[in-house]
């Protein structure tokens, strides 16, 4: 892994916790980072990208540990269920293990700039996964997902991950408006 | 005046849609939205005090009718459906109308201008059901943000589906699982 670039996301996200990203400029990401000018313009040509980096850091252990799962069930057909109990086994430890970052993008006000690329590049995959399902079904599943799981790593300390992965299962299998208790 | 003011939130946000939240300046908006620098900094601070102009523009124009037709409504505190119900009668064919400029705040990643005022008449509506229905206050805050996100996912889709047609969907999903969208 690029040490710089670890160094700068993470300047980044210290100061998104602090302040409104409107606020920060590439400068102060610098100076907060210790990195050089050059460093920095070599990794990163904006805050969007910044963004953009941190999202997919964690999307390629996503979907490789994805694949590699799928690979040890011998390649099952994917239905939506095999799907999402692949997609709970799988993504839900890498979040757990990434949670500050998450919890700091989640709460700060770029947390829209940041769903949306994972809207986009989750729909792609999904899309392929899915071919014959309509758009909007598919975009709404992925809003739901991050919804679920931004309101778990949210909280400062977070259930465990085995106890969220029941409820996850939970809170997708039942009727939304007929949530059980636990 | 407020011509004026609402102007320069207009520029604001077609140069947030072509440049991304994070690459606009308060000295984009002056040159592009034709004022002096002193009317800019007469009518805003800065980029966070147009959205709030903005939200309060949406408060009044969309968020008011709504509430103001919830009220008119009898609730039925022993039934969740019906309430979902009431709502979508309000909420879908007064979005449906200002689709456009919602649409362009979903273009801008500021989607959460819109929301949360739509959140909070939606909660408000909703407790006395909640409170009669049963207890996980987490449960109940994961549907009406679900609620909440099927009306994104329609409202900023290129062509909407018409109202009427919406409504019917919304309350198909709003009684099924998130696995069933697959």
């Amino acid at each position: 892994m690029n040490k710089s670039k670890q160094k700068i996301l993470n300047a980044f996200l210290s100061l998104i916790n602090q302040k409104s990203v409107l606020e920060i400029t590439n400068i102060d990401i610098i100076n907060e980072s210790g990195v050089a000018k050059g460093t920095f313009y070599h990794n990163f040509h904006s805050k969007d990208d910044i963004i953009k980096y941190s999202e997919m850091k964690i999307d390629r252990e996503l979907v490789h540990s994805f694949v590699q799962k799928y690979r040890d069930e011998n390649l099952p057909p994917v239905t939506p269920e095999v799907f999402v109990k692949i997609f709970c086994e799988t993504a839900i430890p890498l979040v757990y293990e990434y949670r500050d970052q998450i919890r700091i993008l989640h709460g700060s006000d770029v947390h829209e700039v940041w769903r949306h690329y994972l809207e986009v590049h989750y729909f792609r995959i999904m899309k392929k996964l899915f071919p014959e399902d309509n758009n909007f079904n598919i975009r709404l599943f992925i809003k739901y997902v991050n919804l679920v799981v931004a309101f778990w790593i949210s909280n400062l300390i977070p259930m465990d991950q085995e106890d969220f992965q029941r409820k996850f299962m939970n809170l997708i299998n039942n009727d939304v408006l007929d949530l059980p208790e636990k | 005046m407020l011509k004026t003011k609402w102007n320069i939130a207009q520029t604001y946000l077609e140069l947030v849609k072509e440049h991304s939240l994070l690459n606009v300046t308060n000295d984009d908006i002056i040159n592009h939205s034709d004022v002096s620098r002193g009317t800019f900094y007469n009518n805003f601070n800065g980029q966070k005090s147009i959205q709030d102009y903005i939200q309060e523009k949406i408060a009044n124009d969309i968020i008011t009718p709504i509430k103001d037709d919830l009220d008119t409504r009898e609730i039925n505190t022993n039934d969740i459906h019906q309430a979902v119900l009431d709502i979508s009668d309000s909420l879908i064919p007064t979005l449906y109308h200002h689709r456009e400029m919602i649409k362009l705040l979903n273009d801008c990643e500021l989607n959460h201008i819109w929301e949360d005022l739509l959140l909070d008449v939606m909660t408000e509506y909703m407790a006395p059901v909640l409170k009669n229905n049963r207890g996980s206050i987490k449960n109940d805050r994961i549907m009406l943000n679900y609620i909440n996100l099927i009306i994104e996912s329609w409202i900023t889709e290129d062509n909407p589906t018409d109202p009427e047609a919406f409504k019917a969907i919304l309350y198909q999903l709003s009684k099924q699982s998130i696995t069933q969208l697959l």
